[in-house]
């Protein structure tokens, strides 16, 4: 037997997105519980964000200035309805985190310091203070005030329940015990992040890997827009210290009114101009370095060393705006005022994911999905501080959507025994290979060398079906996993799934780049290289025959 | 010759469901500069034993303590514990957490008992049953 569990709402991921459904849907009265791959506000992607998250408090600002601003930044690919609720929803969400108690930087009469961004009209983005991890943590601790909201963590949601149509609940590892138990649930909320690790270098942690959007697929949800997977483009590349780190955000570093720096390519030029987004930044910077004038690591220098403003002055601003990561870099004996460090783009954040409406349904009855996991909010480039901000907006869209299809009374419970006894059969096969091939690291890494090669800031159709056709022959390997036969704290089993569900992502990933026959935003193809005059969404969905892709239009 | 500098970190590896008690595993690696004890032992995870078990997560600004450990004795951030050359470390889980296996440790929920009342970290899981959630149990 397996232990089962029962609730109204349950939520599958402890990011920001997560935390704030759960939090919303306990305070309209449901049952909660939510399910977390690890320990929350030390895993995942939110702990990892900046501080920035978007509102339109400027007295020159307005809901609707945000609304286009993002539309233009999306290029053309954002769906209008989810545009207008982050815009509109933003300020009170960000009223409401400030009031669990999450500290921002404020001028002296009180009033939220804003600061402006690549793509902003006007300065919108406040700061919160400890970013991202703060927020998680911020958000955590409210969860105390819910007695009917429950915490897992170590908990990973192996399969949904789809029970005539409908998503009834999930089947998770208890990844502390070993043991497969059931969440049998009214409404299940993906919160689950996005599938940066598909590739081999990112600022992404080792557990963003798309499994949510796997579970969505098959319970037969869209995904749109996969190929959009935003590349930071100043990525830690040398010291080894800040390898993988976003240490110096090049809103600050490049911003002659923040920290006032450069970006300088092999030879020491400059090469930007203005204070472009991100998706033309990363191209740049890559175009330099595949173009030969790349710093001695592979990169690019960013520069504060020569900053405008004085040793002193530079100090006093470095502690202002990134204090924590100047102070982690300190710790590590890293002085930016006194030496460059090596960025180079790597992917970030994913634009595309689970197709949703304004009430974050997905279409298939009793799932919603919200955050980073969801796709058609962003559209083909994002704006530094809307990810945050679309959190807490559409977590709480979540929250609330779910709640209200949950309704009040419980629902009956579905016989989910045949999924449980499946992934049993998986888990001892697994186990049963124990210390030979194929390690789930192994497969891990031969996944992120294609797509890494394939997907970059500069693809092609040609190496797009030449990466297809390698991640085909790889297929076999997700049946050769071997795992440790260790049950408890089984961390092994859980990377064999994520990759097992990152074999899959990347065939739709390619499956999408290809079907893209444009460029537009973070998807920039040699072979297409102008924008067609409209855009729709690629649109991958699974079916008896596998994958399929096709299009959807955008919402206007 | 070349000097090729190592450390050594020694591991507590125990686990409590099939162990009847922790032993110490002892484990090699080239030194590098700016060599963290987190970084290390994402080292050994990858390269010596994957049956390791540990919070793989680098937050990258000294704030997230998912990177707590007891080294030589004392609980502090592995993130920011930089080693030298042919350095030795004892490495155990962080101090005060229950142990899920090796050094991965529950680090717990918060809850508070009354409204505004304390907050209370409870290890991970437990169910704070009330009358209302064991009805409700019973009756589906």
């Amino acid at each position: 037997m397996y232990e089962q569990l029962e609730t109204d709402v349950l939520v599958v991921g402890g990011g920001a997105t997560g935390l704030r459904a759960a939090i919303q849907a306990a305070e309209r009265g449901r049952r909660v519980i939510l399910l977390a791959k690890g320990p929350i506000s030390r895993s995942g992607i939110t702990p990892l964000a900046s501080t920035g998250i978007t509102a339109s408090f400027h007295p020159e600002d307005s809901p609707e200035i945000h609304y286009s601003d993002t539309m233009r930044g999306s290029r053309g690919l954002a769906d209008a309805p989810l545009v207008r609720v982050l815009a509109d929803e933003a300020p009170k969400q960000v009223k409401w985190l400030a009031s669990t108690g999450q500290r921002f930087s404020t001028n002296e009469d009180g009033s939220l310091a804003l600061t402006i961004r690549p793509g902003q009209t006007h300065p919108r983005n406040c700061y919160a203070i400890g970013g991202g991890w703060s927020m998680s943590r911020s958000l955590f601790m409210k969860t105390a005030d819910y007695p009917q909201l429950r915490i897992v963590q170590h908990a990973y949601v192996l399969r949904l329940v789809v029970w005539d149509g409908e998503v009834r609940g999930a089947v998770y590892l208890d990844l502390k015990s070993g043991a497969l138990k059931v969440v049998q649930a009214g409404a299940t909320v993906l919160a689950t992040g996005g599938y940066g690790q598909l590739w081999a270098v990112s600022d992404c942690p080792p557990d963003s890997t798309g499994d949510g959007a796997i579970l969505a697929l098959d319970a037969g949800a869209t995904l749109v827009d996969l190929e959009m997977a935003q590349f930071y483009p100043a990525v830690g590349v040398y010291p080894p210290a800040v390898r993988g780190l976003i240490m110096v955000p090049y809103e600050f570093g490049i911003n002659p009114e923040l920290l006032g720096g450069r970006l300088l390519n092999g030879a020491g030029e400059e090469f930007v101009q203005g204070f472009p987004m991100r998706d033309e930044l990363a191209r740049a910077i890559f175009l330099e370095i595949e173009e030969g004038r790349a710093s001695s690591h592979g990169g690019v220098y960013l520069d504060l060393v020569h900053s405008k403003y004085p040793k002193e002055e530079l100090t006093r601003r470095i502690r202002k705006y990134i204090p924590a990561q100047n102070a982690h870099m300190l710790r590590l004996g890293i002085d930016i005022t006194e030496r460059m460090i090596e960025v180079a783009p790597a992917p970030h954040f994913c634009c595309g994911g689970i197709r949703i409406d304004d009430r974050c349904s997905t279409g298939v009855p009793g799932l919603f999905a919200a955050g980073e996991c969801s796709g058609n909010v962003q559209g083909a480039n994002r704006i530094s501080g809307n990810a945050l901000a679309e959190t807490l907006v559409f977590g709480s869209q979540a929250g609330n959507a779910a709640a209200e299809f949950a309704g009040p009374s419980t629902k009956t419970k579905v016989d989910a025994t045949s999924i449980v006894r499946a992934e049993e059969d998986q888990i001892r096969s697994m186990m049963a290979r124990g210390n030979g091939d194929l390690r789930p690291s192994e497969f891990k890494s031969q996944i992120q060398q294609v797509i890494w090669r394939a997907c970059s800031p500069k693809r092609n159709g040609s190496a797009l079906r030449d990466a297809l056709t390698a991640i085909a022959d790889m297929k076999g390997g997700a049946e050769r996993l071997a795992t440790h036969d260790v049950l408890r704290g089984c961390h092994e089993i859980q990377q064999a799934y994520e990759v097992r569900a990152m074999a899959r992502l990347s065939e739709c990933l390619l499956l999408a780049a290809l079907s893209r026959e444009e460029s537009r935003g973070a998807h920039y193809r040699e072979d297409f290289p102008t924008s067609k005059d409209v855009a729709a969404h690629t649109a991958v969905t699974w079916g008896a025959g596998g994958v399929r892709v096709g299009t959807t239009p955008v919402l206007r | 010759m070349e000097d090729r500098a190592e450390v050594v970190l020694k591991i507590l590896r125990f686990n409590p469901s099939v162990d009847r008690a922790p032993s110490y595993e002892e484990y090699r690696m080239p030194w590098s500069e700016g060599l963290s004890v987190l970084e290390a032992l994402r080292h050994v995870n990858r390269d010596l034993d994957s049956t390791l078990a540990f919070n793989d997560y680098y937050c990258g600004r000294g704030l997230c303590q998912g990177c707590l450990l007891e080294i030589n004795g004392k609980t502090q951030r592995s993130c920011h514990h930089l080693l030298e050359k042919n350095g030795v470390r004892v490495v155990g889980p962080p101090a005060g957490f229950p142990v899920i296996r090796d050094l991965r440790v529950d680090f717990g929920v918060p809850v508070r008992l009354e409204a505004g009342g304390e907050i209370l970290w409870v290890k991970d899981g437990a169910t704070m049953e009330t009358e209302s959630n064991s009805a409700r149990q019973e009756s589906v």
